[in-house]
């Protein structure tokens, strides 16, 4: 466990990929439940416990892969591992559930999430066919083993029929400054939820967009081949990524004063504030992170962009300094964090 | 108020009604003044296997096991419909245990043609040619 937690991105993570400016990660979900075991909302904490078990012995003998039962650890490490985007909040909560984690950090197999088991896979940038055909490849071998529940009709059962079919959910982390700040955006995120698309803040459900991070994943699981959905997902991507390069030319060649304006106001609050909330914290790296892509800043890389705000949360925060810290003392921490990251590595 | 026998719907008359055979007065709601009355106990569906009835599984909109399913198949192909935008058919891939050799053929040349158009938009002819090479082999497979 202490190496997932060692460092805010995992060895994947902080290779550079396909478009990985505007697309910080891409991750690929697929929702498989077993046909002899009740689902979720019905199963004893001893049904979660044996599902764990049995779930280990099948895929106990994988090479490169770490078994974390979550019930070992407390509540901070949980967070942590959420905050990388490895285990989901809702596995976080759980004590009786457990995650087999690929060493590289690419494949996550929980265990006891709303459907017995989830298989995620995470890279960064956009990869969309690749983050699938990896956990297509973890789904066969956990298919060898373990009988899952399937319908000729409906596909591959789930407990939410939102899930139902091919149970898979493709997402992608947008960094939209440049939408956001020409407004464009609103008729956007209406535009894709009529589509059948999701968009939201950078945790899921209930988040918020801070630091114009969105993420965006197909609703619909039902009705088309994986190949079909992904293709019509990954086109819908490219052209809000397309838009979001109109906004940023159109903000240079009209907004430039006030867009270096912001970049040097931005700077000068994360290279010398003594508190940094997260929010405003995300907010400024937001903008020194569109300075980078316009060009108007040097030595920043997107890397380096994720890694500082993985590593400022506060879960991942507080496990780096091996205790709880107050609200206070998370911004104090934070502000040092971020000042000393931008003194190592800016002009 | 809430009826004290079904403690879910609002209570509108006082009745008196047995239990365990005394007489005792209970405010109830509409519909179980109805049951009282006529003697008429509703039929709970309920799923053999996991137990959950039907008015759970609409109140929580999820289901609680596989059996689910097919026991109340109506009421979740309904619920299937209203989040997957109309669609009840799932025409992805099937798990190998129930795939035909044709089937399998088939999926691994869907699979073929998303590689064959990257490889050519990335103009990498050898690797294009190759796919391209095991496409013909599979097809020949198939047919024969």
């Amino acid at each position: 466990m202490e190496t997932f937690l060692k460092h805010p991105l995992g060895p994947k993570m902080n290779e550079r990929a396909k478009l990985d400016d505007l697309v910080i990660s891409t991750r690929i979900r697929l929702a498989r439940n077993l046909k002899d075991t009740v689902f979720s909302p019905v199963l004893s904490k001893e049904g979660q416990r044996q599902l764990c078990e049995r779930v280990e012995a099948s895929l106990g003998g994988l090479q490169g892969f770490e078994y974390l039962r979550m019930s070992s650890y407390d509540s901070v490490t949980r967070q942590a591992l959420v905050e990388k985007h490895l285990i989901s909040p809702t596995i976080a909560e759980k004590d009786d559930s457990a995650v087999f984690l690929s060493e590289d950090e690419t494949i996550s197999v929980l265990i006891n999430e709303e459907d017995h088991l989830r298989i995620q896979t995470l890279l960064p940038g956009f990869q969309v066919t690749e983050a699938f055909e990896l956990a297509k490849r973890v789904d066969e071998l956990c298919e060898e083993s373990l009988p899952y529940a399937f319908d000729d009709t409906l596909g591959y059962l789930t407990t939410c029929p939102s899930n139902i079919g091919t149970g898979l959910r493709a997402s992608v982390m947008l960094h939209l400054p440049g939408l956001t700040l020409t407004g464009r955006i609103t008729p956007i995120l209406k535009e894709l939820r009529k589509l059948g698309y999701t968009i939201r803040g950078r945790y899921g459900e209930g988040s918020d967009a801070a630091g114009r991070l969105f993420q965006l994943s197909n609703q619909r699981t039902l009705g088309s081949h994986e190949s079909q959905l992904l293709s019509d997902f990954i086109e819908i991507t490219e052209q809000v990524i397309q838009a979001e390069r109109q906004a940023r030319e159109y903000v240079l060649a009209n907004n430039q004063d006030e867009l270096e304006d912001q970049f040097y106001r931005s700077y000068g609050i994360l290279r010398y504030a003594k508190l940094l909330s997260s929010t405003e914290a995300i907010e400024r790296l937001s903008d020194l992170h569109l300075a980078s892509d316009l060009g108007l800043l040097s030595d920043w890389s997107p890397p380096q962009f994720h890694d500082l705000i993985v590593r400022m949360q506060s879960g991942f925060l507080q496990k780096h300094f091996g205790k709880t810290l107050s609200t206070k003392e998370r911004d104090r921490e934070r502000a040092t964090l971020v000042r000393r990251t931008l003194d190592q590595g800016l002009v | 108020m809430l009826c004290e026998r079904c403690k879910r719907r609002p209570a509108v008359n006082e009745m008196v009604i047995m239990e365990d055979g005394i007489p005792v007065k209970r405010k109830l709601c509409r519909n179980c003044a109805f049951e009282v009355m006529t003697g008429y106990v509703p039929v709970v569906k309920r799923c053999p296997t996991c137990q959950m009835t039907q008015n759970e599984l609409h109140q929580l909109r999820k289901a609680g096991c596989a059996n689910c399913y097919t026991v109340f198949r109506d009421d979740l192909i309904k619920m299937t419909r209203q989040y997957q935008q109309g669609h009840d058919h799932h025409v992805g891939s099937i798990p190998n245990l129930l795939r035909t050799p044709d089937e399998r053929i088939e999926e691994r040349l869907v699979k073929l043609a998303g590689e064959l158009e990257r490889a050519v938009e990335q103009e990498d002819y050898e690797r294009a040619a190759r796919i391209k090479k095991e496409m013909i082999q599979l097809k020949g497979q198939g047919e024969a």
